[in-house]
């Protein structure tokens, strides 16, 4: 059974047993994508030359330190407001599936060579609600996420670059819950702040067997991660149109603005809770273009986020929106740390 | 909401902190390390590995992580030595190369080909920085301190090891050769040029990394022999499980018969040595 299938059956699942009739509902539903180079094209070149040291030893010569990582990520979600039967302080309840893959790795240490390279599909399903207050300038929103998925493994250290390296295949599992609250104030009519603070657990279970070289490791753990985000606005009106300028602050592991890596990234990152100051925090300068009404049509921003420069462009036409980015991202797998330059793009559409 | 302005403001100032170990790097965990030593920044990470290793001196780890960075700083990677060995050797090698082993071709060589252990050691004699001092020695010194127990050693450490006291005993080797020829190549042998103290060394060093170099292959079952020569040589693969095979086959045997006779000796000259390291050259190169 395909996992994407096994993630739509989640889908009718959760609405199955929500079983509340819907008054309004949205539908909406991205395709992202994004890479830097495909790493496992370098793991078939290392595979192909079993044996031949000096032929490895071309293929990985420039590549120390330099992990890879490539994505794809498909997401749809549907939100309808409760009927009444359930607890007044939810508003609305939301259903959705997310299929993505994954795939990266790396070479590290010149000395002492090793390979690591990993690839994951998954599954996941999600349920949740919202809870927006009475004056309207906060949202709580709760939902708990259930995954299913195939992984590959490959380790080798050493003198095990001799032999053929094998691949070691495996289910990967999660769930978790994931919860957000976000504050919005105004001062004034044209200045507004928006806060968020957001924290997501999930446990990962894996039975993929260790490698050779490290029987210790531990495939199955509980990684964590948090958010901090504030944005600041002053909005400005011409004849034509009205536009805002402002700065916006992140804190948290990847501090990337409207980058949603994968869910399992953080898994194969073994994504620690501090890894270092400046890795958990972003700033920039964000602006936005208003067209009719107060839809933002054209949104930009850049600055330093998570020490390095990154900036992204977001196109809004009616319901469709387009976004591109880029971002270095901090790898960390395997006792070493490595920045990937990735370039992202997304579709997606609100129905 | 105070707290979040607070909170935002932290992060305007965290966002000039350093993001990762590459920026204020003080080797103080496994990443930073590796870090460095991706970076080929050997000199730093002896700077500052050794910081650590002082605060640190029985984590092992640490040990041979330094270990590993005078290795990178005397100019040897493993896979980069291997492909260096069997490379053309036009490109690397010195206007010595005709001073032993005359027939040994300098051509690239193919995966699973065939080639004569003399020549192979050659090969690694001429492509190896110098062992008796300086960086090289001392990664040698700290690999055997840090696992000394082959035992109780993982098989790529103990591969590692053997590979660089095989190393040293060939270079070594090779050393001496040159030196009963009267040709001094390091600064180490110019200076030592009539120092028959040091000359004495070289032999007792040589017996060690012979003996060292046994024992790491014994634990390390084919890797080494595989490692160097792209295959499992049942010749250097036997050899490295027992030290007087491995003497024999090195070629190195002879002059460990001298150290011998130095021993019951003491008296001999640096000339007689000398004859007699020539002597053992010569018989080398009859067999070759």
């Amino acid at each position: 059974m395909k996992l994407t299938t096994l993630s739509a059956i989640f889908t009718l699942f959760s609405i199955i047993l929500l079983g509340a009739e819907t008054k309004a509902a949205d539908l909406s539903l991205s395709l992202s994508y994004a890479q830097s180079r495909d790493f496992w094209k370098t793991v078939q070149s290392i595979q192909d030359k079993t044996g031949d040291i000096g032929a490895i030893h071309q293929v990985i010569k420039d590549k120390y330190g330099k992990p890879d990582l490539l994505y794809s990520r498909f997401s749809a979600s549907y939100s309808f407001e409760q009927n009444g039967d359930f607890p007044e302080f939810i508003d609305n309840f939301f259903v959705g599936t997310n299929a993505e893959a994954l795939a990266g790795g790396g070479v590290q240490n010149p000395i002492s060579p090793e390979v690591h390279a990993y690839a994951s599909t998954m599954g996941i399903g999600s349920a949740g609600f919202l809870s927006i207050s009475d004056s309207k300038q906060s949202i709580f929103s709760m939902q708990t996420l259930l995954g299913l998925g195939k992984q590959k493994q490959l380790d080798a250290k050493g003198a095990e670059f001799i032999d053929a390296i094998p691949v070691r295949n495996g289910i990967l599992a999660l769930g978790g819950v994931d919860l957000d609250y976000v504050y919005r104030t105004s001062f004034g009519d044209n200045f507004w702040t928006t806060n968020s603070v957001g924290i997501r657990p999930i446990y990962f279970f894996s039975n993929i067997d260790p490698p050779l070289s490290e029987s210790e490791t531990k495939y199955s753990y509980l990684v964590l991660r948090w958010r901090l985000e504030s944005e600041w606005l002053k909005q400005f009106s011409s004849d034509y149109f009205d536009w805002s300028l402002g700065i916006h602050t992140i804190a948290g592991q990847s501090p990337y603005p409207g980058l949603i890596l994968p869910i399992t990234w953080d898994y194969h990152n073994r994504l620690q809770l501090l890894p270092s100051l400046g890795s958990v925090s972003g700033i920039g300068l964000v602006a936005k273009l208003f067209g009719d009404g107060s839809y933002a049509n054209l949104t930009s921003h850049a600055g330093i986020y998570g020490g390095e420069i990154g900036g992204g462009l977001g196109l809004h036409i009616k319901t469709f929106s387009l976004n591109a980015s880029t971002y270095s991202i901090e790898n960390y797998f395997h006792r070493s740390e490595g920045k990937t330059r990735i370039w992202s793009a997304s579709i997606g559409v609100v129905l | 909401m105070k707290t979040f302005y607070f909170i935002a403001l932290l992060i305007c100032f965290s966002s000039c902190a350093p993001s990762t170990s590459e920026k204020y790097n003080s080797a103080s965990s496994e990443a930073e390390i590796l870090t460095l030593l991706n970076e080929r920044e050997y000199h730093k990470a002896i700077w500052l590995i050794e910081a650590q290793y002082t605060k640190n001196p029985k984590k092992t780890d640490i040990k041979f992580y330094l270990a590993q960075a005078y290795l990178g700083k005397a100019g040897f990677e493993p896979l980069e030595f291997i492909d260096k060995i069997h490379g053309d050797q036009n490109k690397t090698q010195s206007n010595l190369w005709n001073q032993f082993f005359k027939n040994c071709e300098t051509r690239a060589i193919f995966k699973n080909e065939s080639i004569s252990l003399h020549c192979l050691f050659k090969r690694i004699y001429f492509n190896t920085p110098e062992v008796s001092s300086g960086d090289f020695a001392t990664a040698r010194s700290l690999m055997r301190s840090a696992y000394p127990n082959p035992e109780h050693t993982s098989t790529w450490n103990n591969t590692l090891i053997g590979m660089v006291e095989l190393v040293s005993l060939i270079k070594r080797s090779g050393d001496l050769y040159m030196y009963g020829k009267n040709i001094l190549t390091t600064t180490e042998m110019k200076k030592n040029a009539l120092n028959i103290q040091w000359l004495k060394a070289q032999f007792t060093q040589a017996l060690i990394e012979t003996n060292e170099c046994a024992i790491r292959g014994s634990y390390s079952g084919d890797k080494i022999s595989k490692f160097i020569l792209k295959y499992k040589s049942e010749s250097l693969y036997e050899a490295l499980n027992d030290r007087f095979q491995l003497s024999q086959r090195l070629g190195t045997l002879k002059l460990l018969s001298i150290e011998h006779n130095l021993k019951n000796n003491p008296d001999l000259t640096i000339n007689q040595i000398r004859e007699k390291i020539l002597a053992a050259l010569d018989d080398e190169e009859r067999q070759h």
